[in-house]
């Protein structure tokens, strides 16, 4: 397969419509999970195909003419002063599109999700809901032991109401594939200077849209290719952090507009195929030792952590001279980051960009500020 | 005409002592180790080691009744924070950075910063600003979300293992221990408080109601910020007889009591008495309300550390909606309450996201309607005030027709 018949898959998975997903991919049993702390490797082992939902952007972006409007079920539950992600995935809920899918998987992460978890159940109370309430502190000693107890429920959860059974077999089985992907994107995040910033974004998304058996051969086929290429001279190098990218609207500006995005902290890419699983360990606790381990969720406590100290590392590490922060509205831990780590970047000779995504692109103004950004990076490069 | 409202006269006790309890913590830092505490993080070990603490959650709520909390909101925005995060966290952050026009200069500087995420996952970011702000230890106690009708005994032992680790923390930056007897004591005397606080919000289902929410919002401070001291339960037995006394002579804290009404949510601090001054328009007094109630759970003094570990996950909006739900079904029961008024809070999403379902269910379980207001606990600039009493008053002008 060539290298563009691979990536145009990739684009194709990662804005596929929710609705579409049983008709694309016929056979499977998909789960719907709505946060990168759900074990995808428990699902898949107990038969399902895991597969992260994220806001339908087709209905807010620029391609929103191919999909039905926006229909607010949201309103009938939800605030206006709820961040957008947490909207759509309840419209979507409530608009049917989940409707063939073998029910939804939250992990406790923030606020907003907290009280989704709750709606969720309450509208639709026939179908499999499960909380797997990870921990917020990630390095108690308290806290793996309280985590596998979770585990262990959600394992029993699924056991019980679908007759499946979830060994160390399948487990282990699943938790290679997984690590496979995990390990793939990690040599892909090396390979930046040799794809298009929206072409990198849309291979990281397939990875959690698609099922992964049919992701890693296509990602593992490209990756040869990729490190063949020579590597672009980027002039402006910067990292984005927030909590999901899941819109290629902002990637595809950042090509336009030159600027490289060299590393990143998100939730959708980086912090999803951080780490791996402890072979030495038994399944479920590799998990469990995982995810406390991999770059935390902004929501997470650790200890010492600094978001602005890890952002400056990543800037170093990767030749960045700025960081742009891209934050869902409303989104309560990440801005909380942003006022605490924007000062200390910019003492430290970062410039810092904040962009806020309210259900939807606002691609114009993206655009100016981006460009005024890039100029900027670029005039400082040239001094 | 006369007024319409009667004030409580241990108002007038609650300034003192409040009064007291700031100045004396402006001081007590000098003497003794100095945490500042989040409303839901155990006080009663740190009572019993002797290490003083002080309320940011409480002193937002100052700053709102003083009507200077936008201002330090501003602050705080002036340093990146966004004007969509939590308005008592910001007027926190902004005190740190406007002590000029900050209440007291501010709080005193603390040693250490103790929170709980049994309230909000906002106080955990809140702490880590405050944590890098004086550069001090800060411990956070990890209380899952109750996503069942019951919190799970895996999560219970989480709870109590991290309250141990709490006195070990504590103990390592303080050099202070823990006398198991003394935290028998301080249960007991926290219990009692809450016993007296219980008792207090159940004078209310009298008819008419000796207290309103605003009594109920105002006394709740001592609870909050002097739980297992001995001034808590001084001031409920005072405010107790207060209210017994009300309920003897058949006064009504609304003196011609008409509709009786729940309230859900914190309070709107720096228009408290104008918004429950609309409802009485409509002799409309609020008998009950969700808030106040979240104090009111008892530790066993037995086994303190199971049973504040029990306590501390059980808080009100620590626990799934259909629990909050089958909580307020039997206020409305018991409260013969006739409306219910949900404070759309914006600053507060773990209480008020999940308001219209709780409405629905309400009003399906007891015929009683619902309103639902958008505000602000603090920030003025969240809400229009006319708006707000349009919409008050065609609730009311509906239920009272």
């Amino acid at each position: 397969m060539s290298v563009e018949t691979t990536l145009a898959r990739f684009r194709a998975a990662a804005t596929l419509p929710t609705r579409e997903w049983t008709t694309q991919y016929p056979g499977h049993r998909p789960m719907a999970v709505f946060c990168t702390y759900v074990p995808e490797e428990v699902l898949h082992a107990a038969g399902f195909t895991p597969v992260r939902v994220l806001r339908d952007v087709r209905r807010t972006s620029e391609v929103r003419r191919t999909c039905p409007p926006s229909s607010g079920a949201w309103g009938e539950h939800l605030q206006s002063y709820t961040c957008p992600l947490v909207r759509s995935l309840l419209e979507q809920g409530a608009d049917g599109y989940l409707a063939e899918f073998a029910g939804a998987v939250f992990a406790h992460s923030c606020d907003a999700m907290q009280a989704l978890a709750d709606i969720w159940k309450l509208r639709f109370p026939d179908s499999f809901v499960w909380v797997v309430n990870h921990p917020t502190r990630l390095d108690s000693p308290h806290t793996l032991p309280y985590l596998l107890a979770e585990l262990e429920r959600f394992r029993s959860a699924l056991e019980t109401r679908f007759g499946v059974s979830i060994n160390e077999g399948n487990l282990s089985t699943s938790i290679a594939l997984h690590d496979r992907v995990r390990r793939l994107l990690q040599r892909l995040d090396t390979l930046r200077d040799r794809i298009s910033v929206a072409d990198f974004y849309a291979a990281v998304l397939a990875a959690q849209t698609m099922p992964k058996e049919e992701f890693a051969p296509l990602l593992e086929a490209l990756l040869p290719e990729l490190e063949a290429h020579a590597p672009r001279a980027d002039s402006v190098r910067v990292v984005i952090a927030g909590a999901i990218l899941d819109d290629l609207t902002l990637p595809s500006l950042a090509d336009d507009l030159g600027i490289a995005i060299a590393g990143d902290d998100l939730c959708t890419s980086a912090r999803f195929f951080d780490g791996q699983a402890a072979p030495d360990l038994p399944p479920l606790e590799a998990l469990a030792a995982r995810s406390l381990q991999r770059a935390p969720c902004a929501a997470k406590h650790r200890d010492g952590y600094h978001r602005g100290e890890a952002l400056l590392r990543l800037a170093q590490e990767r030749g960045a001279q700025g960081v742009i922060f891209y934050l869902q509205k409303f989104c309560e831990p990440h801005a909380f980051d942003f006022g605490q780590a924007q000062r200390f970047l910019q003492d430290a000779g970062l410039a810092v960009l904040l962009l806020e995504d309210d259900a939807g692109a606002a691609t114009a103004q993206w655009r100016t500020r981006l460009q005024a950004f890039a100029e900027m990076l670029a005039g400082e490069a040239a001094r | 005409m006369s007024k319409p409202y009667r004030r409580l006269q241990s108002a007038q006790t609650l300034t003192r002592l409040m009064t007291l309890y700031y100045a004396r913590s402006q001081q007590v830092g000098r003497v003794r180790p100095l945490a500042w505490l989040a409303s839901g993080a155990p006080v009663e070990i740190l009572e019993a080691m002797g290490i003083a603490s002080v309320y940011p959650e409480n002193y937002g709520a100052l700053c709102g009744a003083r009507r200077v909390a936008t201002e330090l909101c501003q602050a705080a925005e002036a340093q990146g924070f966004s004007q969509d995060l939590c308005s008592y966290a910001r007027a926190s952050i902004g005190s740190l950075y406007a002590p000029e026009i900050a209440p007291m200069g501010g709080l005193p500087k603390p040693d250490l910063l103790i929170c709980s995420n049994n309230i909000c996952g906002t106080v955990v970011k809140w702490y880590q600003v405050l944590a890098e702000h004086f550069g001090i230890p800060m411990f956070l106690l990890d209380v899952p979300y109750i996503h069942e009708e019951t919190p799970p005994p895996h999560a219970i032992a989480y709870v109590a293992a991290q309250l141990e680790e709490l006195i070990d923390w504590l103990s390592q930056h303080t050099g202070r221990r823990l006398n198991p007897s003394r935290l028998a004591q301080v249960a007991a005397r926290s219990n009692r408080a809450v016993a007296l606080w219980k008792e207090v919000r159940e004078l209310c289902k009298v008819h008419p109601s000796p207290l309103n929410a605003p009594d109920l919002f105002v006394s709740l401070a001592p609870i909050v910020v002097l739980r297992g001291t001995r001034w808590a339960p001084w001031f409920y037995e005072k405010l107790k007889r207060e209210a017994q006394g009300r309920v003897a002579r058949g006064e009504g804290a609304v003196v011609n009591e008409r509709v009786r009404l729940l309230w859900d949510n914190i309070a709107i601090w720096p228009r408290l008495f104008h918004v429950f001054g609309q409802f009485l328009k409509y002799d409309a007094c609020f008998v009950v309300d969700t808030y106040t109630n979240a104090w009111s759970v008892a530790v066993d003094a037995d086994d303190p550390i199971q049973g504040l570990a029990r306590a501390y996950s059980t808080v009100y909006i620590n626990q799934q909606l259909p629990n909050r739900a089958r909580a307020m079904v039997q206020m409305v029961r018991d409260f013969g309450v006739e409306g219910v008024v949900f404070h759309s809070n914006r600053s507060c999403k773990p209480y008020s996201l999940g308001q219209y379902d709780l409405r629905r269910i309400v009003e399906r379980e007891t015929g009683v309607p619902g309103l639902v207001i958008e505000a602000d606990m603090c920030d003025t600039r969240a809400f229009a005030e006319s708006q707000l009493n349009t919409r008050i008053q065609a609730f009311m002008e509906s239920l009272t027709n």
